[in-house]
């Protein structure tokens, strides 16, 4: 009896305890809920609605997604944004990967190469858009020049006006950017890394291939999984970029959903529109941050 | 003891709660006490638009200081880059935080009309002496609720070097100036003839560009009935003509994504011999590239064919009030203020340096303006046209050029090889479901 009274009591104390956890959290819970889960809500509601700048918010019903599941840009957006984030994010992890495997061995100005390295990251990416834009230009760009003085091209290529090429041009100049942070993440993952393992695995025979195929990427492959999540939220997300460097053109070769989302808002001013194309894509963003929420819990 | 540690942690939660409370009371009581209401002073938020030329904010900021103290105001002058101006503007809008004044273009600022954000102004045009050629800028809907602060009238660059080497005279005629480009044009030195931007995020010089061509043509986009009247011979073979220019290589390729910065780019860069722009580019390259500005001459604009009717379309930089704002009475009386001054005026517009024209009669007759490299803007100041003539001024007009959907229809015929009929007949569709 006395035993059954301890445990109950026990029990009283721990709900005591969920409840004080509970009331202790909710002032940050409020905050949260203000400044995110508030906009978020508002932003759902105002895609069913027909919104735009400083005028009443009528509800138009699923109307706004009706119009762009026939919207032939808002499909083509999509498309390019799938294409600019799977490409982006293969070209940043492989050479992020390479440079970090290389910047990890002992080579001659390992200090400079990783500083060099990590300017792109470092430079705003307006100043880092606007530069390239003018190195892509057909006219005066420093690219088709050095590719038209070394001989390997007779003319210019238009970087900036094929629209086979468009998404492409900026495609390159977000992999730039991008590099380091996976060749630092990486890098920082592969210094920890046990030496003894390696060294038992070389009298063991197995060779530099071996070694990093079933010793290094095995062990640093939650680092790798959670900057490439990363990465591709903000990939997905990216507008500078493009807009900068194409202004998502020409006639939208090079739009993605971040892009046409700013054209709906602000060209068209159809903001009600826009948040229905930016709420569209929130599914495949909820996927892409649980993947990322699981992968943190388990690497830690 | 168990009372005390119960006592401590509902302590604790209150404590934390109330904290919060605090720092929300905290927050709306500070805004109070930055309002007017406490110290009984009135209030003016002025959003202006950053300018090319420094002189131009600088000149505004003492005539609102100078307003603040003679009438006990307290006014908030911002400065936006007019390329943020719409996005930070949606923002306040939304937020309830509207300014009282926004100096910007007129298609931008009228843009808030629709949603009736903007008060009618006839009270404050009333007292100021407006040129005819200003006074159009003014009215949306058949309502006065802009006030125009200057002209700024296009003009065509040219590189008169070139020209004189090859012996050519200033084309008379587009198809003219199509032939010249011809004879200048030398992609293979990085040289084009024409820099034509096409790309349809600028702010409107691929726009207005189309539909100059297209009234010279004798075409509209929209009559000035309000109808729809796009899809005619005229403004077919003024959309073959303008993608001739890009398909027989006399524009720079890239040309197709530029936004408005890419033909100044361009003729600073010494790369193209002829651009169409506003008086801003003038500006530049007496200060910047004097050695290009010395070999260039204003062209007038040409016409579809000799002796024809040649447009110059063109904006406006406007006041706008915002009825919605808490302090429209005091936007009204600063803006009657402003104009009061007429000298102040004048100066402020000759300090810009030829960009901006005046719209209040009187001035054209100062040695400023009579000196030939500004004369030239002040005639095309005094010819210009409403981009979205001769629709009626409305919020639709205005939401149609800024869609830049003359623009769009063009590159679909550039870019995408699209037959002119075709992509015309969906300009059409494109305006009529706006005019619906």
């Amino acid at each position: 009896m006395a035993a059954l009274t301890k445990i109950n009591r026990a029990g009283a104390q721990t709900r005591k305890d969920k409840r004080l956890g509970l009331l202790l959290m909710l002032p940050v819970i409020i905050v949260i809920f203000g400044v995110m889960g508030y906009p978020f809500l508002n932003a759902i509601w105002l895609s069913f609605t027909d919104k735009v700048v400083g005028g009443e918010a009528n509800f138009t019903g699923w109307d706004n997604y009706i119009a762009l599941i026939h919207d032939d840009i808002y499909w083509l957006s999509l498309k390019n944004t799938i294409i600019y984030t799977v490409g982006c994010i293969a070209a940043k992890l492989l050479l992020g990967l390479l440079l970090a495997v290389l910047l990890n061995k002992s080579i001659k100005g390992k200090t400079f190469f990783r500083t060099a390295l990590l300017i792109p990251w470092a430079i705003p990416g307006m100043v880092a858009a606007t530069t390239w834009r003018w190195m892509y230009d057909s006219t005066y760009g420093i690219i088709n020049s050095l590719l038209i003085s070394t001989g390997l091209t007779t003319t210019g290529i238009p970087w900036l006006s094929d629209t086979h090429l468009t998404l492409f041009s900026t495609m390159i100049v977000n992999v730039w950017r991008g590099i380091p942070f996976f060749m630092f993440s990486i890098l920082g993952a592969l210094q920890t890394l046990d030496k003894q393992q390696f060294e038992a695995a070389c009298v063991d025979g197995a060779g530099s291939f071996k070694q990093f195929w079933y010793i290094t990427l095995p062990a640093i492959s939650s680092v790798i999984g959670i900057t490439t999540l990363l990465s591709t939220i903000w990939t997905f997300n990216d507008f500078e970029n493009v807009w900068l460097i194409t202004g998502g053109g020409p006639v939208y070769s090079s739009s993605t959903i971040p892009t046409y989302t700013y054209v709906k808002a602000f060209t068209e001013n159809n903001l009600s529109g826009a948040i229905s194309v930016a709420v569209s894509v929130i599914p495949i963003l909820i996927i892409l941050i649980i993947i990322y929420a699981r992968a943190n819990k388990k690497s830690s | 003891m168990k009372k005390i540690g119960k006592t401590l942690k509902s302590a604790c939660v209150l404590g934390l709660s109330g904290a919060l409370l605090v720092c929300s009371v905290g927050c709306s009581s500070s805004s109070e006490s930055s309002g007017g209401e406490k110290t009984g002073k009135k209030q003016l938020v002025f959003w202006d638009k950053s300018e090319y030329v420094t002189a131009y904010n600088d000149m505004m900021k003492e005539k609102v200081d100078e307003f603040a103290e003679k009438y006990d105001v307290d006014v908030d002058y911002v400065i936006v880059n007019s390329g943020d101006l719409e996005q930070k503007l949606a923002a306040a809008i939304e937020s309830g935080n509207q300014p009282d004044i926004i100096m910007g273009d007129n298609t931008s600022v009228a843009e808030y009309i629709a949603s009736d954000q903007l008060a009618e102004v006839s009270d404050v045009l009333a007292d100021i002496d407006l040129k005819e050629e200003a006074k159009p800028y003014a009215v949306f809907n058949d309502t006065e609720y802009l006030v125009p602060l200057s002209l700024t009238a296009p003009g065509m660059f040219a590189r008169q070097d070139v020209w004189e080497e090859h012996g050519l005279e200033a084309p008379k005629t587009w198809e003219e100036l199509k032939e010249q480009a011809k004879i200048i044009n030398d992609p293979d030195n990085g040289f084009y003839a024409l820099g034509l931007p096409l790309g349809e995020s600028g702010g409107g010089d691929a726009e207005t560009f189309i539909r100059t061509i297209i009234l010279d043509y004798g075409g509209e986009v929209v009559n000035a009935e309000g109808e729809v009247t796009v899809n005619s011979p005229e403004v077919l073979e003024a959309f073959k003509f303008i993608a001739s220019l890009y398909e027989e290589g006399l524009v720079p390729p890239d040309a197709t994504t530029w936004d408005d910065s890419g033909n100044n780019s361009a003729y600073t860069a010494g790369t193209v011999g002829v651009v169409f722009n506003s008086g801003s580019l003038m500006g530049t390259l007496k200060d910047e590239y004097p050695e290009i500005w010395d070999n260039t001459a204003i062209f007038d604009y040409p016409a579809a064919e000799e002796g024809g009717q040649s447009y110059t379309l063109g904006g406006a930089n406007v006041f706008g009030i915002f009825k919605t704002g808490d302090n429209t009475e005091t936007a009204k009386e600063f803006i009657s203020y402003f104009f009061s001054d007429t000298d102040f005026y004048n100066e402020m517009v000759e300090a810009i340096g030829g960009m901006w024209q005046p719209v209040i009669n009187g001035y054209d007759d100062t040695e400023f303006w009579q000196d030939p490299d500004n004369a030239v803007w002040l005639t095309a100041a005094s010819n210009l046209t409403l981009t979205t003539a001769p629709a009626p001024t409305t919020d639709t007009a205005a939401q149609g050029f800024s869609n830049h959907l003359c623009t769009k229809a063009l590159q679909n015929i550039v870019v995408n090889g699209m037959d002119p009929q075709e992509a015309l007949d969906g300009l059409e569709a494109d305006l009529n479901e706006l005019y619906q």
